[in-house]
């Protein structure tokens, strides 16, 4: 027998709650409070996983976070979840799990012989070798074959929610240091968020205990948690994992939920001052074959003893180079498990160390390490051998049989978070471990996370750190804290961090990273080829690149990197720790924002009116917004049609309320748009539209619209649908930074107004069917012109002016009566077949038209002498804005200029996007002369029209292009832009 | 003569009313005059303090309370909000705003899954108020007595009552 059983008492498992579940189709049991690696561990399954590239067999490393080996997928379809880490998942009844990287399954993978190309594939062999034809030939076999969990499909079912929070001092740890830092943080009246990824808080002391007051350490840790939950000053988040610390103490947190509701909510917390007690990850040894199954962390082998109630192994032998492992062998002893030895690499280990060990009639061999394992799907026996400073093996051993290696390489704080917030290191060798500098106020390490390994310590810094963050924020407290008595061994020295190696150790492959199926062998051939630096070595190697992100590796791959280059390990250094602290869910970042919430789209005042008339609503810039409004089963086409020529004929009605709405006011108000727009403005007398258009710096075209006096101090910038928010912050800009001394103000109103649009030789005759105090005949109200009064009881403002090419007034009424003006309109103007038109018909019109639509026949690039405005800009002797970058010489000709594009081969509308080109030119050089950027079948005309950009198009007039695209070659003749009524008489109607 | 019947926004919703601890509604009879204060305008003090019987605040983000309520949104900027405001000061946008009013103990709590202003009550007590994002939608926010008063554009209405109401189904599960 060999493996992992389950002990007949002990642990804070509830034996008396049985769960079921599967992996990889075979049904086993655990209990509540297991983790899937412990009822694994329990159920003695021992290869759980494969490797990366080589399908090594792999088994349960470690008991947390820094697992590298038991990554899962769990769930089915959608639900699925890839490469979670089996030593995370707690075990819930019904449970489907499954190896990543294995197939059938984890223990009789059919790529597993891959394993024995390990001599062939070194670092960087995928770049050596996969070269030629090249790269794009091998891909899809790699990647089939490396890789690890399978992504879930299907839309994710789950709900996610977001919580922001803000805080005084944020505790990320609630082992020890975390709950005295929280503890002392919140004796005032501070407010305290304490963060913790497990289940229950303790820490590390949940599954290495260390006597506290004499007594086990529960009783201390329940008392010190029911305080802090008694203090209406301290949240307490648990099952949440601090994955990110950002400028400005901002602290990013994942909470994942059992059961129903919101699978995870993301914390968005901003705090004042943020404490690190993350504690530390114990290193693995770096030696041959230490990637067998059954090689466990010693820490980690103690905590399933401890805190599940399993024996990883029955017969274990325990390798270390500090203190803390002869605890793990220890615990194992007391629970029944054969402990052969402790192989100690330091030469004397210290007498507290070897007296305990007698006690408990376990053997220590000094300066003694493990030299090989044999057993490929799980261990069945080490050789040891002695052992120098610097890591030389002596002639091995024997082999002795066992089925589990504890293994301690030393502890290497947890510092991403600190990292993350720039927090600088440095290597202590006393400590054996990368530390935090001394001072770095955005992130305080406290405990283990700040290399501090005794309790007695960690508690007194936990505490000082607590008050002194209090004392920060303006929230001094006093709260009487009894330090505990705890009773343990001294700090001591560990062993320097070595690669054991044998120079007859041939063959034998010593792993660094784990997951990504790096050996040290694989560093030191880096720094062989040069890739020194430490982010080198990581690209190279894709050492520390893998779903654990090196947390058990990175500083075992620095301490061999610094042997083979003979420097020291700050002078090779870590590479940037960048957030997620560990894999965090997509749906936690978009929380509810997804579906309907997406995007939120705005809505006419009169949206439900247009819904009931049956209208196709699409999203236009963000706008809900009638594309056509269909009648029984007509298609787009034909409504689209049918609504053009009822506007031409007759009279139409369009809901215009998006359209871009400023009020710009005071003395300096006419001065202040003059310098906005390439247009005159001073010239525009009270009552009266312009068309205007505006410039960025760069002297491209930004917006059009019409512009319009009310009164002399008093003007309403019309802008397009889409710029209605930006152009407010636009001209809010240049008024306060760049021209504050200008007297004026401006006030969005585009919300404020809903516009109806009635257009059509027969409009006024609608109009005439309301109340109004507005005059509007031809005579009093003419083309480009406004007016304020009374419409309908309602007060309005109503504009002449056209995007239809036909009699137009658009009347703007305050919102509020924006639905019950579009039915009264409908209603009354019935009379004279009003019809209702939709977005394409619009469209469809300003193309026969030839008026320019931003965005569409205009691009990144368009200056506005491109789209007919060189008059204009000649006239305007004053400054404004985007005018000088207009005159540079990429200003002048050979410029793509808007025109109209006729169709001269007889056949339907041009696609949009063909390309003008020269066919004369040589087909591999060809380039384009210009494209369509606005086509349709005008049902007026009863022909194709379109616009289009064209280089020096102007100069072209009658001149027959050739076109291009993936519909093939077609030809058309350049034209002016406005292919009907070009004389403009039906707007002065 | 009014042909033209007034619609509220939200007249297709229907309130939110003591469910966990939360209310939400929309007031119509909330009306919203903007006042800005032009450069060389030293009148516009006294106008104000005369019109609305209280000095518009120059702290940031403060309210002061006359006969309508003065909410600074931004430097020379504020809204004048109440049953009745006299627009003759400033620009009507009582129809560019729908305007909800969210009540209740877990209030806060409902806001603060989109908000990332801090709304205890020492940070943001009664008579501050902040222009943000709720989510995706800017809105206009501040603390009555009675609870909080939201304003968001009126074409985005729709999106945050069922944002908010979607966020209110999550509270309770």
């Amino acid at each position: 027998m060999s493996g992992g059983y389950r002990l007949a008492s002990g642990g804070r498992i509830d034996r008396s709650r049985p769960l079921h579940f599967r992996m990889d189709g075979v049904m086993h049991s655990g209990f509540a409070g297991d983790t899937l690696a412990s009822a694994l561990l329990a159920n003695g399954v021992r290869v759980v996983g494969r490797s990366f590239k080589l399908h090594r067999p792999r088994g349960v490393m470690a008991a947390g976070v820094e697992e590298t080996n038991a990554l899962v997928d769990v769930g089915k379809g959608a639900n699925a979840e890839a490469n979670l880490k089996a030593t995370e998942i707690e075990l819930v009844d019904g449970l489907e799990a499954r190896s990543v990287n294995a197939w059938p399954r984890a223990d009789r993978d059919a790529l597993g012989v891959l394993g024995l190309l390990k001599p062939f594939l070194p670092a960087g062999f995928y770049y050596k070798t996969f070269i030629r034809p090249s790269w794009d030939t091998y891909e899809g076999m790699i990647r089939r074959a490396a890789g690890l969990g399978h992504a879930p499909v299907g839309v994710d079912p789950d709900t996610y929610e977001k919580q922001f929070a803000h805080a005084d001092v944020v505790v990320v740890g609630g082992g020890i240091a975390g709950l005295v830092a929280a503890w002392s943080a919140s004796a005032g009246d501070a407010q305290v968020i304490l963060i913790d990824d497990q289940p229950e808080l303790g820490g590390t002391l949940l599954g290495q205990p260390v006597p506290i007051n004499g007594d086990a350490p529960d009783i201390w840790l329940s008392r010190v948690e029911a305080e802090l939950r008694a203090r209406p000053n301290v949240r307490l988040l648990t099952r949440t994992t601090a994955t990110g610390v950002y400028d400005h103490h901002f602290v990013l947190a994942c909470a994942r939920r059992l059961g129903a509701g919101p699978r995870q909510r993301l914390w968005k917390i901003r705090a004042k001052k943020v404490l690190l007690a993350s504690g530390a990850f114990e290193r693995p040894l770096v030696f041959p074959d230490n990637d067998r199954p059954g090689v466990m962390l010693a820490g980690a082998a103690r905590t399933y003893v401890e805190r599940y109630g399993v024996a990883a192994g029955r017969s274990a032998i325990v390798v270390t180079n500090n203190d803390s492992a002869y605890h793990a062998a220890f615990s194992l002893r007391a629970a029944g498990v054969k402990v052969s030895a402790i192989a100690d690499l330091r030469a004397s280990p210290p007498r507290h160390a070897l007296d305990a060990a007698r006690h408990h009639d376990i053997e220590v061999m000094p300066a003694t390490a493990p030299a090989g394992v044999a057993g490929r799907h799980g261990v069945k026996s080490i050789k040891l051998a002695s052992v120098d400073g610097a890591g030389r093996l002596g002639a091995a051993s024997q082999p002795i049989d066992c089925d589990l290696v504890c293994m301690s390489g030393g502890w290497s704080p947890a510092l991403h978070l600190y990292a993350q917030a720039g927090g600088a290191m440095h290597f202590d060798a006393e400590r054996g471990a990368i530390v935090p500098d001394a001072a770095f106020e955005p992130v305080v390490c406290v405990g283990a996370a700040r290399g501090t390994f005794t309790l007695a310590a960690s508690i007194a810094e936990a505490y000082a750190a607590g008050a002194h963050a209090a004392h920060a924020t303006g929230h001094p407290s006093n709260d009487g804290f009894i330090t505990p008595k705890v009773d343990e061994w001294p700090q001591v020295a560990a062993a320097p961090i070595v690669e054991l190696r044998s120079a007859r150790s041939r063959g034998a492959h010593s792993w660094v990273d784990l997951q990504n199926d790096v050996t040290a062998a694989d560093v030191r051939l880096a720094a062989r080829e040069n890739y020194r630096s430490v982010e080198h070595l990581k690209r190279y190697t894709t050492l520390g690149m893998a779903v654990d992100q090196g947390k058990t590796s990175n500083v075992n791959a620095i301490a061999i990197m610094a042997a083979a280059t003979e420097r020291t390990m700050d002078a090779v250094g870590t590479t940037r720790f960048r957030p997620p602290y560990t894999p965090t869910t997509l749906g936690a970042f978009a929380g509810r924002e997804v579906g309907q919430h997406y995007r939120p789209l705005r809505r006419l005042p009169a949206h439900e009116a247009h819904a009931e008339l049956g209208a196709v609503i699409e999203d236009y810039g963000g706008w809900l917004r009638p594309a056509f409004y269909p009648k029984a089963d007509e298609s787009e086409a034909t409504a689209v049609t049918r609504e053009v020529l009822a506007v031409r004929g007759g009279v139409g009605l369009f809901d215009g309320s998006p359209l871009g709405k400023i009020e710009v006011c005071g003395p300096d108000a006419a001065e202040f748009l003059n310098r906005i727009y390439v247009n005159n403005m001073l010239t525009l007398g009270v009552g009266k539209a312009r068309y205007g258009l505006m410039l960025d710096e760069n002297g491209i075209v930004k917006d059009d619209g019409v512009l319009s006096r009310i009164s002399a101090d008093k003007f309403l910038v019309g802008t397009t649908s889409a710029g209605a928010n930006s152009i407010g912050y636009w001209l809010e800009e240049w008024l306060n930074c760049e021209w504050p001394h200008l007297n004026a103000t401006i006030a969005p109103v585009t919300s404020q107004w809903a516009v109806m649009t009635v257009t059509g030789p027969r409009a006024r005759d609608l109009l005439r069917a309301f109340d109004t105090s507005i005059d509007l005949s031809a005579g009093a109200c003419p083309h480009m012109n406004v007016r304020e009064g009374t419409f309908a009881g309602v007060p309005a403002r109503i504009h002449r002016v056209s995007f239809t090419g036909e009699l137009s007034f658009e009347v703007a009424v305050p919102a509020r009566y924006g639905q019950a003006l579009w039915r009264e309109m409908l209603k009354r103007g019935q009379a004279f077949g009003v019809t209702p038109y939709g977005i394409e018909a619009l469209m469809v019109m300003r193309v026969e038209k030839g008026y320019l639509h931003i965005g569409a026949d205009t691009d990144g690039t368009t200056m506005p002498q491109d789209v007919g405005f060189a008059e204009i800009m000649a006239k305007k002797k004053a400054d404004y804005a985007g005018k000088r970058s207009t005159m540079l010489p990429v200003g002048r000709d050979p410029r793509r200029e808007f025109v109209g594009l006729e169709v001269a081969d007889g056949e339907a509308p041009l696609p949009i996007g063909a390309h003008i080109v020269d066919p004369s030119e040589a087909a591999d050089t060809r380039r384009t002369h210009g494209w369509v950027t606005s086509t349709c079948f005008s049902p007026t005309l009863e022909r194709p029209v379109a616009l289009a950009l064209v280089e020096n198009g102007r100069a072209r007039m009658g001149e027959i292009v050739t076109l291009t695209s993936t519909h093939g070659r077609r030809s058309a003749t350049v034209v002016g832009p406005c292919a009907y009524d070009p004389n403009g008489e039906r707007l002065n109607g | 003569m009014a042909d033209l019947a007034a619609a509220h926004v939200l007249a297709h919703v229907r309130p939110i009313a003591g469910r966990d601890g939360l209310a939400l509604r929309e007031d119509p009879s909330v009306r919203i005059v903007l006042l800005l204060e032009r450069r060389d305008d030293p009148g516009f003090q006294q106008r104000v303090a005369k019109a609305f019987g209280v000095a518009p605040p120059t702290k940031a983000n403060t309210v002061a309370k006359g006969s309508a309520s003065l909410a600074w949104i931004a430097p020379g900027q504020w809204f004048a909000l109440g049953t009745y405001v006299d627009a003759r000061d400033g620009v009507d946008v009582s129809d560019a705003y729908c305007a909800l009013r969210l009540s209740g103990p877990r209030a806060a709590e409902l806001l603060s899954k989109s908000l990332p202003v801090d709304l205890s009550v020492g940070a943001f007590p009664v008579r501050t108020c902040v222009r943000t994002m709720m989510g995706s939608i800017p809105i206009f926010l501040m603390r009555e007595a009675d609870g909080f008063l939201i304003l968001v554009e009126r074409s985005l209405a729709h999106a945050a009552w069922t944002w908010l109401a979607d966020g209110a189904n999550a509270l309770s599960r």
